[in-house]
């Protein structure tokens, strides 16, 4: 396994990227102060890693090798594998307060790894085989890799092959005796530039038509070919300022960007689908499970914060013991427990696919995802409830550090006395960094669309919801179904 | 005759009739083997076993099922031996291997 400090030094080793923030290519994307946030956060997943208090969670037995893996390259064993995941994504969102990145990798993993194993059953391919030659490598390098899903998709209404432009969704170009040639492009990339490998999957169910599109594939991403445009995230600027106070969560962060894939050449050993459209669902499916079910433990442990910085900042303002106070922290600590009981259900609940590895239960997963769109968002305003507008009008930092303004900041923005006025500002611009700043970008909107926007869930939550169970069970209680039990 | 063994899990939420999907494979295999093919409850003399779960999460496995019971194989929703499946092709197809498999007995135990 890497160290943090190493796994910060291989992104450098990657070499040069084609990377653009803000109309300029970065040349060294690691140690950017808009960028730099979000590589400490990834790095914290190779960190605790390391350390003994938390190596239950973060660290695996291999099921390829036996040796200790971290857990971010685990193939779920069992329904306790996928429990500690939740827990440990809790930990790790815990301890950076913002997205971390690495979970999109793992749940590709696993998504792809049963996946492959059933079209090879039913299309007599090779790809598992492949797919766990290369799983073997990720393990052992410990690579941070980026699972690519979303196509920037056009009009709505189209399927890939209607679209104008056919390079609105990944698709092959190209057969070549060595390889594919693909091109296209994958939409809010979650740690993309902090990661050492792409895995590209299909966006969605593909029919025979959009056969060119049902394709998965890795590259590393340093592949010449690749060209990535970094999103902006609200205040991100603020990260270029000389004091941090501002930006609320002073060392870590998010990152999402777009990765254009401009005929791009893979060799068919990293090629896991080319043409099999008929497991484009069950592989987009897997993966939106998985990744549903993640989001009852990062998103759990972002929420352990604002509930932290929310009740912190009712101590400054002097309120603690208001009863309203009282019962909306009770209302976000129950709201966020019961994020993390979904996330916690849908792994106990978990099954075994043919592959071996297991998958969560899905209905469990999509209620959770479903109610991860929802409750963040209560939870932020209830934390603004209670930190009060100063969180928006605060002067800035620098008008603190002022030698005019200063003193006044100091004596006007004071609550409690009991406690110096820059715990005050810094606890409120956290909450107004988790709320609406630059990591509301992973705590709310990613919440409401990453993994799938809501009404992908409902969809799910329709088909798996077994009405006619149901009305049977209403029919037989009511009498028109009358059983002759008892 | 053929004993198939059947392990039922608790049935808290069935996405689908255990029963009949029990019976659509016993009277398939009982036609593709051309012999009676009777069905044995847990703990009884059998040829295979079926477990048959209700619902995804598959509770109920092989564990439980005594060695003298045979191969184990799993049915739930969808799912056939961990493997996908339309609930349509799931007699079918089951009735289909396990005829195979008894054919070319003996079997590993569960």
């Amino acid at each position: 396994m890497m160290t943090a400090e190493e796994y910060i030094q291989s992104l450098r080793d990657l070499g040069p990227r084609k990377v653009y923030l803000l109309g300029e290519l970065v040349s060294n994307p690691v140690d950017h102060p808009i960028i730099r946030p979000s590589v400490n956060c990834c790095a914290m997943t190779y960190r605790l890693a390391e350390m003994p208090e938390h190596e239950d969670l973060m660290q695996a037995t291999s099921a390829l090798t036996g040796k200790k893996i971290n857990r971010f390259a685990n193939l779920h064993q069992s329904t306790d594998d996928l429990i500690r995941k939740v827990k440990m994504q809790r930990l790790v969102g815990n301890m950076t307060g913002a997205c971390f990145q690495r979970c999109v990798g793992m749940d590709a993993l696993n998504a792809l790894w049963s996946t492959t194993h059933e079209m090879d059953l039913k299309h007599g391919t090779d790809y598992h085989e492949r797919f766990r030659r290369y799983v073997t490598a990720w393990e052992e390098k410990d690579w941070t890799v980026d699972g690519c899903m979303t196509d920037p998709k056009g009009n709505r209404s189209r399927g890939p092959s209607q679209q104008k432009d056919p390079d609105l969704f990944v698709h092959v170009v190209e057969k070549k005796n060595d390889g594919v040639v693909v091109r296209g492009a994958k939409m809010h990339q979650t740690g993309i530039v902090n990661s050492h490998e792409i895995l590209v999957m299909p966006t969605l169910t593909l029919g025979a038509e959009d056969r060119d599109y049902a394709v998965a594939f890795a590259v590393p991403a340093n592949d010449e070919s690749l060209l990535y445009i970094y999103g902006r995230q609200s205040c991100d600027t603020r990260k270029l300022e000389s004091t941090k106070v501002d930006v609320g969560n002073i060392r870590y962060g998010g990152q999402e960007a777009i990765v254009i894939f401009n005929d791009t050449f893979v060799p068919w050993e990293r090629v896991f689908m080319c043409g099999e459209h008929d497991f484009s669902g069950m592989l987009v499916e897997r993966f939106a499970g998985y990744h549903r079910q993640s989001y009852g433990g990062c998103k759990v442990g972002n929420g352990d914060i604002l509930i932290g910085a929310a009740a912190a900042a009712a101590d400054y303002n002097g309120v603690t013991k208001a009863s309203h106070i009282r019962d909306k922290i009770i209302e976000m600590v129950h709201l966020n427990e019961t994020l993390f009981s979904c996330g916690i259900a849908c792994s106990a609940m978990g099954r075994k696919t043919a592959s071996g590895n297991y998958l969560v239960d899905m209905m469990l997963a999509n209620v959770c995802k479903q109610n991860v769109t929802r409750f963040p968002y209560e939870m932020a305003r209830l934390a603004q409830d209670i930190a009060g507008g100063l969180m928006v009008t605060m002067p800035s930092d620098a008008d603190f550090n002022s030698p005019v303004t200063g003193p006044w900041c100091e004596k006007m923005m004071v609550g409690d006395d009991a406690y110096p006025t820059r715990h005050r500002q810094r606890m409120l611009r956290l909450i107004e960094a988790m709320t609406l700043g630059a990591v509301a970008v992973g705590y709310l909107t990613e919440s409401m669309h990453g993994a799938g926007s809501p009404q992908a869930q409902r969809i799910m939550i329709q088909r798996l919801a077994n009405l006619e169970h149901k009305k049977a069970l209403a029919r037989r209680i009511c009498g028109i179904d009358p059983d002759g039990l008892l | 005759m053929i004993r198939l063994g059947v392990r039922y899990c608790g049935g808290c939420n069935p996405a689908y009739d255990r029963i009949k999907l029990v019976e659509q494979i016993r009277e398939k295999l009982q036609v593709a083997l051309g012999e009676e093919v009777s069905l044995a409850l847990l703990g009884a003399q059998a040829d295979t076993t079926l477990v048959v779960c209700g619902c995804p999460a598959c509770c109920a496995d092989g564990e439980g099922v005594n060695k003298s019971a045979g191969s184990c194989h799993i049915v739930g929703p969808d799912l056939m031996d961990y493997r996908s499946a339309t609930m349509e092709e799931i007699p079918v197809r089951m009735a289909a291997e396990l005829a195979v498999e008894l054919k070319n007995k003996p079997s590993d135990g569960c």
